[in-house]
């Protein structure tokens, strides 16, 4: 082999060993954030329950999601008409009276389930995990667990359980405010009254469609508090370490929503929802 | 008599990197012993192990009479209780007040009542004389203050041990020196068993029953402090002279 063909291997070597690495760590990963999961699920049901910290998180995570929830559903649901309406106005004159079907299907099954999911994973997972990462780096965690308290049930619990609790409650007012501006647009743009929007989009969606959409936000609420305190906890390196950790949060938190959104609605089309 | 705290043999290694190799130490009830080393000797890693943060690659640890890897959940329960630990930043909850850090093992795990927790929270922040700072948040204190605090967290449900990390370093030597007279009182009027890191010779020499001076991963000296005054071996004659030249490299 030349000089030149054995510095090419040798790079072709060192690339395979690093994508082997990538997969193992991510294998790694994986595993140790599915333990951490059954952990936390394990710790809810331990005493002490700190309610104070608990009320704390369900005002961080919910209360505090509204206004970010509404405003963009709200958007979102006008563009929707505004992007439909005009087009099948072009294609038949009448039909936008459909509007309310369209944009209430999509609202409740899809776009508010995930799009305030993936913007709850960026205002709440980035602040949990880089509230859990600086008490990692800062010793805090190790001071609980020396306080004789488990740093997953004290930490983690809270976090998780405000979130699957308070996240479908947004994404519910998300789906009653998206569809307030898809109303809205249906007036203003094709003269259709309210009354017309609220008896299409009520012949269409059943109760299986709100199912569908608000179960499915009980899992990316899940996954959101999970993934980022699990994030937090492996924080190491000082400042630096937290803002990584941060960033790997809201990525993997988004990312997870988008990848579990296509299977839990395969699941949820097997029962028929 | 067998002695409180018995470290047998501990080996500690982080990949390639053995910080502990070895070490061997007992400490009596009543006593303050002083860990002292300089930075990166390994005296936070043996406090770690000492408290189960950490988990000695070799080597047992016994605390009253218990190996502390070999606890079932009440007896881990029971030892986190006759511990105390003051960390090397302080490591106070920053989400929760002076008085909800101080109290929060009593909120968490005693049946006292909010006066007497209040009473109990009162009169450790008198101790270490930061009363009327309850409703402070921990970012608004000096890490000299913090430090205070912690020590007052983790004396909060009188331990019998209790594990400071260089209580005093950063520390002005005032409020240093208040610091080492509370860690004697409370060892003089409650009993309690100190094991104290540090790299600070003054206070030492001032607090300390006895010392052990860590190198290399394992006790170069262990004795009383008179014995350290005395001690002829030069490497422990640079560190207590604090001499940049001898045979232990500074930097
Ligand atoms: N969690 C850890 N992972 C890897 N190395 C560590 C870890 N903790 C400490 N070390 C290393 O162990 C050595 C001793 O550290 P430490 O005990 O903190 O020193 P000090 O005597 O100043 O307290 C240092 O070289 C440090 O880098
Ligand atoms: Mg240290």
């Amino acid at each position: 082999m030349s000089a030149y063909g054995q510095i090419v291997f040798m790079h072709m070597v060192k690339a395979f060993q690093r994508i082997g690495e990538g997969v193992l760590n991510l294998f790694e990963t994986i595993g140790a954030l599915s333990i951490f999961s059954a952990q936390t699920v394990r710790w809810i049901f331990a005493s002490p329950f700190d309610g104070k910290y608990f009320l704390h998180q369900l005002n961080e995570v919910g209360v505090k999601s509204i206004p970010v929830g509404l405003v963009s559903s709200f958007f979102v649901g006008m563009v929707m008409g505004l992007q439909i309406g005009a087009p099948m106005e072009r294609f038949m004159e009448g039909i936008a009276s459909f509007l309310g079907a369209g944009i209430s299907i999509a609202m409740v099954r899809e776009l508010a389930p995930v799009l305030t999911s993936v913007l709850l994973a960026g205002r709440v997972g980035s602040s949990m995990a880089a509230e859990v990462g600086t008490m990692k780096v800062t010793e805090q965690i190790d001071a609980l667990t020396t306080l004789a308290t488990n740093p997953i049930h004290y930490l983690s619990v809270p976090r998780f359980l405000a979130s699957v609790v308070t996240i479908p409650m947004v994404v519910t007012l998300a789906i009653l405010v998206g569809n307030f501006g898809g109303a809205v647009i249906s007036y203003f743009m094709f003269n259709i009254p309210i009354s017309q929007y609220a008896e299409s989009a009520q012949r269409i969606v059943n109760l299986s469609d709100l199912l569908s959409g608000i179960s499915k936000s009980v899992f990316f609420g899940a996954e959101i508090a999970l993934i980022s305190t699990f994030t937090g906890f492996r924080a190491s390196g000082g400042a630096k370490g937290v803002g990584s950790a941060t960033i790997s949060a809201v990525v993997n938190s988004i990312m997870m929503i988008i990848v579990s959104d296509y299977f839990i609605s395969y699941l949820f089309q097997l029962v028929g929802w | 008599m067998s002695a409180l705290i018995s470290i047998k043999n501990v080996t500690k290694k982080f990949k390639d990197l053995t910080v502990l190799d070895g070490v061997n130490l007992e400490i009596n009830s009543g006593e303050i012993v002083y860990v002292i080393g300089k930075s990166g000797s390994g005296k936070s890693v043996l406090l770690k192990n000492m408290i189960r943060l950490f988990k000695p690659d070799e080597g047992e640890i016994h605390i009253d009479g218990l190996d502390i890897f070999k606890l079932d959940e009440k007896e881990l329960i029971e030892f986190r209780k006759k511990t105390g630990v003051l960390f090397q930043m302080a490591a106070l909850f920053d989400s929760l007040t002076v008085f909800d850090n101080v109290s929060f093992t009593l909120r968490r795990f005693t049946k006292y009542s909010k006066s007497e927790i209040k009473d109990i929270v009162d009169e450790k922040l008198a101790l270490v004389g930061l009363r009327g700072y309850e409703n402070s948040w921990p970012a608004s204190l000096s890490i000299g203050m913090q430090k205070r605090v912690g020590l007052a967290r983790a004396i909060a449900m009188e331990p019998k041990i209790i594990f400071c990390d260089e209580p005093t370093t950063g520390v002005d030597p005032l409020l240093g020196a208040a610091v080492d007279d509370l860690i004697k009182k409370l060892n003089r009027e409650l009993g309690v068993t100190v094991m104290v890191i540090s790299h600070d010779m003054e206070s030492t020499f001032r607090v300390a029953h006895r010392v052990a001076m860590l190198y290399n991963g394992k006790f170069e000296f262990t004795g009383t402090t008179e014995e350290l005054k005395n001690n002829d071996n030069p490497i422990v004659r640079q560190f207590v002279t604090g001499s940049a030249h001898g045979p232990m490299s500074v930097i």
